[in-house]
């Protein structure tokens, strides 16, 4: 009895341990941090000290270029996290019997992987706040409607998180999830409109990158620039891709 | 429990590795004596990627220790090490046993098994096909002994052969050799004494762990053929 109360009490921490730990690694990591965290935020502050980037533009739909790339910045950001970085890393710990070796503590290794998930989606929720706050301390608008951009940011993460997950599960090496998960994160960017704004694309190929995860994700943010609520069609592409990659991952994991 | 091919994530150091174990167990043992027992007091800020390999199945064991525990199960430890390295392992684990922990050791390494094990099971594809102490399963297979001496002075072998448990005794070389079974050796060396001889380059070539488990697991070829690709097969 006093075991088992003893283990659930200590619960909470070996969590925490491990996502300090997952932190630290991180921070290790140089490019990846300059990537994820610093490249986006640069990016962001340029844009949002260039003047020009503020006027609203015919061919933008009416929005200005900082208010167009807000969105693909946030988008960049989270995807690179979750589908780029993370698979990688939990593949590697797959790989390497990091996962087998926390089956024989009291330690569950779903709780390394909740860590890491925790840890990241805690770092893309900030780093998204930043990409909005910075620019409006520089004298930037708030996006129309603050509260339909959270919800973006949320209903975006989660998508990216299952499709990592599945990138995780599918590929049998590390080398393998970085790979795939480095086409899907291009891909995802190309339809979120990071070379050629969603404005300015053809017909047809918004039309196919509607249906990409990175495609819906911008129309999600976009309205909620505009003072719009989240279009229904895109909240849809994303939940499917969300139960299709949620359900691929689970049906196809292994621990080693 | 510490297992086979089992790494840690390359950038962690030491310390930070044995602070992270000891946080998934209720009573674990403290880091610097983690860190001491296992000679890795220099090590602590080392990252793991740094380590030599000896060093990197150290930690490995001290991760398998940071809980306290009363049993703790080692798989293929020294696989893969040069031999200091492995002794150096192998003087960790005895220390460990003599403060009362008990270990069970998987290994194909019978040397390792003779030199710390007080009991020994030997496995033929997933069945216990024996489980003795390291001498009884030497002794089992086979079980004969050979002594090879010089002695001082001429001895009559039809003498040696008469002593119990002697089975054979011929000259060799510019000296003798005996063999028999059981406790012959020391009935020889009375012998040896009543005659007012001594014994040189005195050797005595028993089967070790090796023979017994060849003997063991000879049945099954291709586990054999799998473990020792270019070895002989008796």
């Amino acid at each position: 009895m006093t075991a088992i109360r003893q283990t659930q009490a200590s619960r909470p921490a070996p969590v925490r341990a491990m996502i300090r730990n997952e932190a630290r690694l991180l921070m290790r990591e140089p490019a990846m941090v300059i990537w994820m965290l610093i490249v986006p935020v640069a990016a962001d502050i340029v844009l949002a000290l260039l003047p020009a980037t503020r006027t609203p533009l015919q061919a933008f739909g009416g929005l200005s270029v900082w208010q167009t790339y807000l969105p693909v910045l946030v988008i960049f950001t989270l995807s690179l996290m979750m589908v780029q970085l993370l698979p990688g890393i939990a593949a590697g710990y797959r790989e390497n019997g990091i996962l087998k070796r926390l089956h024989a503590t009291p330690v569950s290794p779903a709780a390394l992987l909740g860590a890491d998930v925790v840890l990241y989606a805690g770092l893309g929720i900030a780093a998204s706040a930043v990409l909005v706050v910075v620019p409006v301390i520089l004298g930037n608008e708030l996006p129309g409607n603050a509260w339909w951009f959270a919800l973006a940011v949320v209903v975006s993460l989660v998508s990216f998180i299952a499709l990592g997950a599945s990138v995780m599960a599918l590929a049998p090496t590390a080398r393998f999830a970085t790979g795939i998960g480095t086409v899907a994160t291009f891909i995802l960017w190309f339809s979120a409109g990071l070379w050629l704004p969603r404005t300015v694309m053809p017909g047809w190929m918004a039309t196919i990158c509607d249906a990409v995860p990175g495609g819906a994700a911008v129309g999600l943010f976009t309205n909620a620039m505009r003072d719009q609520a989240p279009p229904w069609r895109a909240l849809l592409v994303l939940a499917i891709w969300t139960l299709v990659s949620g359900t691929v991952a689970v049906r196809t994991f292994r621990w080693e | 429990m510490q297992l086979q091919d089992s790494r840690m994530p390359s950038k962690i150091t030491v310390a930070e590795a044995l602070d992270l174990y000891r946080a998934f167990y209720p009573s674990p043992r403290g880091t610097d004596e983690l860190l001491e027992r296992f000679g890795l007091g220099s090590q602590r800020n080392t990252r793991f990627e740094k380590l030599s390999g000896g060093q990197q199945q150290r930690l490995s064991v001290a991760l398998a220790l940071a809980g306290n525990p009363r049993i703790a199960i080692l798989d293929e430890l020294t696989t893969g090490l040069d031999p200091a390295a492995r002794l150096e392992i192998w003087d960790f684990l005895s220390e460990l046993r003599r403060d009362g922990l008990t270990v069970l050791l998987v290994t194909h390494f019978m040397a390792e098994a003779q030199h710390l094990c007080d009991r020994v099971v030997v496995l033929r594809t997933g069945e216990v096909v024996a489980d003795d102490t390291p001498d009884g399963l030497s002794a089992r297979v086979g079980g004969t002994q050979t002594m090879t001496f010089r002695p001082s002075k001429p001895l009559e072998i039809s003498a040696l052969v008469a002593l119990t448990g002697v089975s054979d005794a011929h000259p060799q070389g510019d000296g003798l050799s005996v063999t028999g079974v059981g406790d012959f050796t020391a009935g020889v060396i009375t012998f040896l004494a009543s005659q007012g001889a001594t014994a040189h380059n005195l050797r005595i070539d028993a089967p070790d762990l090796d023979d017994a488990y060849l003997t063991l697991t000879r049945d099954s070829e291709q586990v054999a053929d799998s473990t020792n690709p270019g070895g002989d097969t008796a």
